[in-house]
Order: structure tokens, then sequence, then C-alpha cells
């Protein structure tokens, strides 16, 4: 065992103690403490949930802390805007592109607030050409600045990303899975250029699954996990099994490997799927079985989200899918639920609850129809209906017309899954039902998606938490790259072994 | 616990209600007096009622178009143009003496005006064309069309069963009847808000303040309607038969927001439209029978304004398109999606129609009426936008 928080640099440049960030009902850092020495690439790492985007968020300035302090070379900071964040020389290059397609690379580069180029408000294009040719030439980038974005690969796009981050001189700069779309040449390139700007006395944080990776550019690693800090050591003295235990390793194990599936009763085939594919989907077969839990493993991007919502008829592509043995093809969401088939989303903010309206509303909104005579529904009915999935789901919530945005994580969850349950379902997909939630929602989360299975319903677990697929899961599908790359029954899988397939998988890219 | 306390615990909806029934008391108290008494009079006081009835009308529906986030930029021609083909069909194309002439003209105006409302959601919901620009198109496709059947004449007179939807001589209820169906109206809305209150929907502030703002408007506007004198007689001419239809499609399409799936559906589809979808809305359909019900209410608008002037003339409904938008938001309608009320709309509507006829009355100039009303508009959202950033 490495010893939980390794040396620290006697002068760090940027200095987090005791970091805090409560949202409603969770507490997604928990006093964290970071170091990051002039110079120094520096692993954060983590499960997803652990803490560490929280974290980048208040680095780059997006959330405030709701406790803590931050000292920026030794003076103490408060980052009210991005833009301060960037002012103070800390940069973020954050997994999503944010490029505006339809402009050209130079003004790409130039979008942030470094604008040196321009003088009485006109731009010196022929200038702004010149720089950016000069900074994608640290990046060992040859093109023309004039090209348009949008003309890019994705991997020229993600290192354009870089050179934007680059044009605002950083002194520290974080990059977020920057690795995800880039090819085996281009991640050399990009390695060569971190190691460049570490030389040049910029520190670098970055955010990686890839194991692979961060043994090669980075000095030291700090794990997180639930939103604390598990320790902070050299990278050198670190061997994969070793992170792997680190990330996933809990105290309190949230349910009881052994019992939990021990009276598990799992029917005949339910849903078959062949050769799935799409533009993020190739050759994906499997089948689900009645009262079972199929756990769906992979990291973000992997195309877990595709496959689920390929079931509920979301998105089109290639391949067949059969239900009971009766070709399914739902055209939309609706056909699915027709069928008994529901999808509850990853996301819930952005497509998956109505954040302005009453727990009542959201609750009773895939099942209206269901419960109207003749086109009308009763208030009361709705109501107890409303009332019935609050108690039973244990939703923590002062009133059925309290806004679903004021709810914590754990129990918007719970609400989501309530509204697909109040259908009558043969399958549910949940996709990430515990992400964002405090732990005491999962355990009851995981005790719901039992009773679910028990009752004889299937249940697609879609996960990037390996632990919980691994307590949960009756069978584990491994996702990479929009492909199942690999099959676990319960009694084979455990935590190391299916984060180290994964990580391998992402090894290969 | 003091005025402002209780303020502070009234749900942002139901303080835009009472903060919209306040204004419309100030603005009428204000132009009255301004005006020598001559708003509060019983004629000035019907007509406006005749004339807000038109645009509160056409609110509603805009209002759920605007929650479904979209646009109707085309209320006012698809008006134009409904009330033309009613027009020619009743006095160009049916026998002028037929007594099924005018229920039929009628129908075909409202089918008319149904069937534009789905084509145009079809375009919005299915083709996926922006409703702004269909309904661009429309108000230019529409109001070209009204010229080309009527070749630019004006038509006239409608048959004399016809004209009882106009309000007037013909299209009033009369005392007795006001009083009744006043009273009748009255116990419904009473009833509606104690229920409110009952199930918690309503705080006891706002159901205090909203029944007796409801009972005092509904009884001050009888008390006026019946003091309005038919010509060289002393009865008075009672509640208008479009502020009587106003009321009728309100309740039905407010029963339909509250109680039928598809009103919730309406919401859903504006406040986040993949989270609606992928649990089942038929978020296309949702937007097309919310174009439909545009169309709907655009021809039981024609057929006011129509019976109302007795004539068909090419510019019915024109710029009405902007105060109904403009009512729309004021009464609470996000133009993001999501947030609107029906009464809200409706309320809205008389706000600007108050407005306008009141400046009317105390002579300000056309062009300063538009300055001002373009004010209250951005008045009312940037209230509403503070409010929003407070919450």
């Amino acid at each position: 065992m490495v010893a939980p928080l390794g040396p620290s640099p006697a002068d760090p440049l940027l200095e987090a103690r005791g970091i805090v960030k409560a949202f409603p009902g969770v507490r997604a850092l928990k006093g964290v403490d970071l170091d990051l020495a002039a110079g120094e690439s520096h692993a954060l790492l983590g499960e997803n949930g652990a803490g560490k985007s929280t974290l980048i968020k208040i680095l780059s300035g997006v959330y405030a802390p709701t406790e803590g302090s931050l000292r920026l070379a030794g003076e103490e900071i408060r980052l009210a805007s991005p833009s301060e964040a960037m002012a103070r020389g800390i940069v973020t290059i954050h997994q999503e592109l944010s490029l505006a397609r339809h402009l050209s690379i130079a003004e790409n580069v130039f979008l942030g607030v470094g604008k040196p180029q321009r003088r009485g408000g006109w731009i010196r294009w022929k200038e702004m050409y010149e720089q950016a040719a000069a900074i994608l030439g640290r990046l060992g980038l040859s093109h023309d600045p004039r090209r348009r974005v949008r003309d890019l690969n994705a991997g020229e796009q993600q290192l354009v990303e870089i050179a934007k981050g680059l044009a605002l001189r950083p002194r520290i700069l974080i990059l977020d899975e920057p690795t995800s779309a880039l090819t085996a040449v281009e991640i050399d390139q990009l390695f060569a250029v971190i190691e460049g700007l570490r030389r040049e006395g910029i520190s670098l944080l970055y955010v990686s699954h890839r194991l692979e990776e961060i043994f090669r550019i980075t000095q030291r690693v700090t794990v997180f996990r639930d939103g604390e800090r598990v320790g902070t050591v050299p990278t050198a003295e670190l061997d994969e099994g070793e992170v792997a235990r680190m990330m996933t390793g809990r105290e309190v194990s949230l349910v009881d490997r052994a019992t939990f599936r021990a009276d598990a009763h799992i029917g005949g085939v339910l849903l078959e799927a062949q050769e799935l594919s799409d533009e993020k989907l190739s050759g994906v077969s499997f089948d689900l079985r009645r009262g079972e839990i199929v756990g769906l493993a992979g990291l973000m991007g992997s195309g877990r989200t595709e496959i689920g919502r390929r079931l509920v008829g979301a998105r089109r592509g290639g391949g067949s899918l059969s239900l009971n043995g009766v070709p399914f093809h739902p055209r939309s969401p609706r056909e699915a639920l027709r069928e008994g088939v529901a999808y509850s989303t990853e996301d819930r903010k952005n497509d998956g609850l109505l954040l302005q309206q009453s727990v009542r509303h959201n609750l009773s909104l895939s099942v209206l129809r269901e419960i109207a005579r003749h086109g009308w529904f009763s208030p009361s009915e709705e109501r107890q209906l409303a009332e019935g999935a609050v108690e039973k789901y244990n939703v923590a919530t002062s009133g059925l017309r309290k806004q679903v945005r004021f709810l914590s994580g754990g129990n918007q969850q719970k609400v989501m899954i309530a509204r697909a349950l109040a259908c009558n379902l043969r399958l549910i997909i949940l996709d990430e039902p515990t992400k964002g939630v405090d732990i005491g929602a999962k355990q009851e989360i995981y005790q719901l998606v039992r009773t679910l299975a028990d009752d004889g319903i299937a249940v697609l677990f879609i996960s990037s938490e390996i632990s919980e697929v691994v307590d949960v899961c009756d069978r584990i599908l491994l996702v990479h790259e929009g492909r199942i790359t690999g099959t676990m029954d319960r009694a084979e899988a455990d935590k190391e072994k299916v984060l180290a397939d994964l990580l391998e998988e992402g090894g290969h890219a | 616990m003091s005025w402002h306390d209780v303020l502070r615990t009234l749900d942002p909806r139901h303080k835009r209600l009472l903060a919209l029934g306040a204004s419309l008391v100030v603005i009428w108290v204000v132009f009255d007096l301004l005006s020598g008494g001559l708003f509060f009079s019983p004629r000035n006081f019907y007509n406006l009622a005749v004339q807000s009835s038109t645009v509160a009308l056409l609110t509603v529906g805009m209002v759920l178009v605007i929650i479904t986030r979209n646009i109707d930029l085309s209320v006012g021609s698809v008006l134009g143009l409904t009330g033309m083909v009613i027009a020619i069909l009743q006095i160009e194309v049916f026998p002028a003496a037929a007594g099924w002439n005018w229920p039929l003209t009628l129908a075909i105006g409202l089918i008319a005006g149904t069937l534009i409302g789905l084509w145009q959601g079809f375009l919005v919901a299915y083709v996926g064309i922006p409703s702004f620009v269909v309904t661009l198109a429309g108000l230019l496709i529409f109001r070209g069309l009204t010229f080309e059947i009527s070749q630019g004449q004006t038509f006239s007179p409608f048959q004399a069963g016809y004209r009882i939807f106009g309000g007037g001589q013909q299209g009033s209820l009369g005392e007795a009847a006001s009083w009744i169906v006043g009273g009748v109206a009255l116990v419904v809305l009473l009833g509606a808000l104690a229920r409110r209150l009952r199930s918690g929907e309503a705080s006891l502030p706002f159901t205090l303040l909203g029944g007796l703002f409801a009972s005092a408007l509904t009884l001050f506007m009888i008390y006026q309607f019946n003091a309005y004198d038919r010509p060289r007689t002393d009865l008075g001419y009672g509640i208008p038969s479009p502020l009587l239809l106003l009321t009728l499609a309100a309740t039905w399409i407010g029963l339909f927001v509250n109680r039928a799936p598809v009103g919730r559906h309406v919401y859903a589809v504006g406040q986040n439209l993949e989270a609606a979808r992928l649990v089942g809305v038929p978020v296309r359909r949702v937007v097309l029978k919310v174009f439909a019900l545009m169309g709907l209410l655009c021809a039981v608008g024609a057929v006011i304004t129509t019976s109302r002037l007795n004539a068909g003339t090419t510019n019915l409904g024109t710029l009405l398109e902007l105060n109904v938008i403009a009512a729309a938001v004021i009464g609470g309608a996000s133009l993001d999606g999501g947030r609107g009320s029906i009464l809200g709309g409706i309320l809205g509507a008389f706000v600007i129609q108050s407005l306008d006829t009141g400046m009317v009355l105390i002579g300000v100039s056309s062009s300063l009426r538009q300055i001002l009303i373009g004010f209250v508009l951005i008045g009312a959202v940037w209230v509403d936008r503070i409010a929003v950033r407070r919450s």
C-alpha cells in the first residue's frame, strides 16, 4: 500500500485546500486538497462521479466552491468566472469541443480573450494568421490557418482546441480527456507538445481514463473517489493494479455481493439485438433475459448510450431487434413504450426531466394518456398516482408541487425511474442511474433494480462505474468504440478485471 | 403578516395574474380621469369589450403556440382570408335568401381556418421548417390570397342570422339574460378557485384577491353592458356575443390544458422537447394540434370581425398578429417555451386593447400610440426577466 498522501512540493504554483462543493442534496466534493508545482504534469484520476469534473469546474471558474480556498503562487484567489480564471493563466481544455465550425483555424485560435492582433478595433489578419501558424507549429500542425475548422478531422480539431488554449498564454493548463478523439500518431504529437510546455514551466493537470498515458506523461497522480482524495502519489511508484484499487476500493460495499442476486430467477430471452450498427456502433449483438440485470460497461463515448437508445427507437440504424421472438422496430420511444420498453436517460437535466415543472407533472408525464378516459384525465387520479410513486420509491420532496429542479440528484433520478415504471414494463434501460447521486440513494437504486428483476423485468444497466456494474449485474457486456468486446458472468466478474479490460482496450486506441 | 410577506408567499404565476389585473384597473381609472369620464361611458366600455374579445381569443391560441416554443406571425392574414372566404360564399356564391346559407358558410370558414392551421403545423412539426419562416410566409401567402379571391372588393351585407356573432344590436344578450349568465359564470369561477384552494394549488391570499377581483370585474362589466341602451329605448344591450364566445372558448381550452394529456404535453414539448420525446410524448402531433387550434381560433375571430363590421374587406386583421403576440407576452408567455397561461394571455389582450382605446379617447396620435405600446411590451418582458433571474 502506498502512503495515502505523498510528498507535496515545497512551493506549489496552485494550491487547493479543503475544497467542498455542495449541490442540493449532494456533496460532490467533501474537502479535497490538490497541489500543482510549476512545470509539473499531474494526473487526476477517478471514476465517474468521483468529483474530478467538479474540481476542474472550480479551478476554471465555472463553479464557486462552497468552502475551501485556492492559492495561485501563494496569493489567495477567487475565480468568479471562466474569463477570470483565464486572465490568471488557468486555462481549461474541455473534453467537448467548443469550436466555431464555420470559422477559420486562426479565428478559432483567437476566439478567447487574447486578441493581440486588434488595433483600433480592426483585425490585422496577416498578423493573426502568422501568430496562429506559430502556435500551430508548436503543436506540430502545418495547416494553413485560413482553413475552416469544419474541414478538419476530429483529431485536428482537438489540436486546434488546444491551440486555442495556448493562445491564452497559460501558466496552468487543464486537459480533460484530451486524447479521446486522437489517433496514436496525434497522441504522440500531443505528448511531445505537453512535454515541451512543461519544460517551459507550464503546469499541467491531466484528466484521463487511459492509465498508459498517465504513466507516460505525468509525474504525480491524485486519485479521487466519492468526492474525496484517496491519495497523491508519484507516478513512478504506481502500477496499474494499484491505481485500479485506489479508484474502486470502497471501505463499505454498497451491496452484499454474495447474496444480492443469490435467489435470482432468470427467465427466457426477452430481447435479442443482432448486428446493430450506425455511425457510433458496429455489429452489436446481444440478448437480454426476463428477470436479468445486464450491465453495459464502457467509458464515456464508447457507444453504451447509443446502444440503449437504439433499443427504444431514439436512434436509427442497421441491424435487427426482436422482442419475445417477434421483430421489434420501434420508430420512436413512444412505440417502444407501447411494447413495454422504456429508456431512462443519463442526462437528467438535458433530456430527462422537466426541471421547472412539479414532481407530480413529471411523474405522470408518460402515463397521462393511459389514465385518461375519453381524452380527459382526472386530477385526483393523477395526484394519487404521484403520491403512490413518491411513497413507493421514497422520493424525498416537500410536496408534489415542488419543482423538480430543487430536488437532489438522487431524488431526481428516482423520479425518472418511477416515471418509467408507471407504465407496464418488460424492459427498462437505465443509463447511468447513479450519476451524481449520493451513496444512500445509490443503495436504494440498486435495491430497486433488484426488485424489478425479481418481478421478471429485464434491466439493462448502463454505467461507467465499474464497481457497481460488478456488484449489481448478472452479466456484464464490455463496450468499447461501438463494439461489444467482451462478456463476463457474475461469477467471474471482478472490478479490477473489468477495469483492466476496459483500460487495456482504451490503450490500444 | 405584512403586505410584503403576503406578496412573497405568492406563486409567481399567481403574482403575475394579480399584477395584470391590478394594472388593468389602474389603466382604466387613469384613462377615465384623463378623458373626463369618457372611458367608463357604457358605449366605450362595450366597444372595448368587443374589440378585446377578438384579440384575446387569438391570444389564447398564441399562448399555446408560444409555449411549444413556436410563433405564429400569420394570424392576421389567416383571419383575413377565412373572413373573406365566408363573405364571398355567403354574399356572392350561395343564395342570399337560403336559411342554410350562413350556417354552412360559417362551418366552411371554421374548417378552412383549421386546414390552414394543419398545413402550417405540418410544415413546422413534420417537415421541420422553423415556425417563424412558415408563418412569415403564411402572412404573405394568405393576405395575397385574400386579395386574389376578392379582386380587392369589399363584400356586404351578411345574412341577418350571421350577425349575432359580432355583438351590437343583434349580438347582445339583453339585461336579464346577462345577469343570469354573469351569475353562472361567477359561480363557476369562484367554485374553481375554491377547489384550487382546497387542493392546495392556490394560496389563501391569491384566492381572496383573485376572487374579489373576478367578482368585481364581472359585476361591473355586466352593469356597464346593461347601462348601454339600445337606440331609442331604455333596454340595455347586455353581454356582447364576442365576449361570450371568448369565455366559452377559453374555458374549453383551459380545461384541455389542465385535464387532457395533450395540454400537459404542450408544456412538456416547450420545456424540454428531447425529454418529452424520450418518455413517449408524441411531440410532433402536439405541435400539429396546437397550430390547428390556432387556425380554428383565427376563423372564429374572422366570424366575429366580419359579423361586427357586416362586411368582408381585404384588410381584415392586418397587423393583428402584433397585438396578439404582444398580449401573449405581456400575459406571461415565455418565448423560450414551456411557460405561459391562458388567463394571463386574456388579461394581456385586455391590457393592450385598453391602452390603445384609452389613448384614442384622449387624442393620442396613432404614431405615438405605437411607440408607447412598444415600450409597454419591452417593459413587461423586462420585469419578467428580472423576476426569472431572481427565482
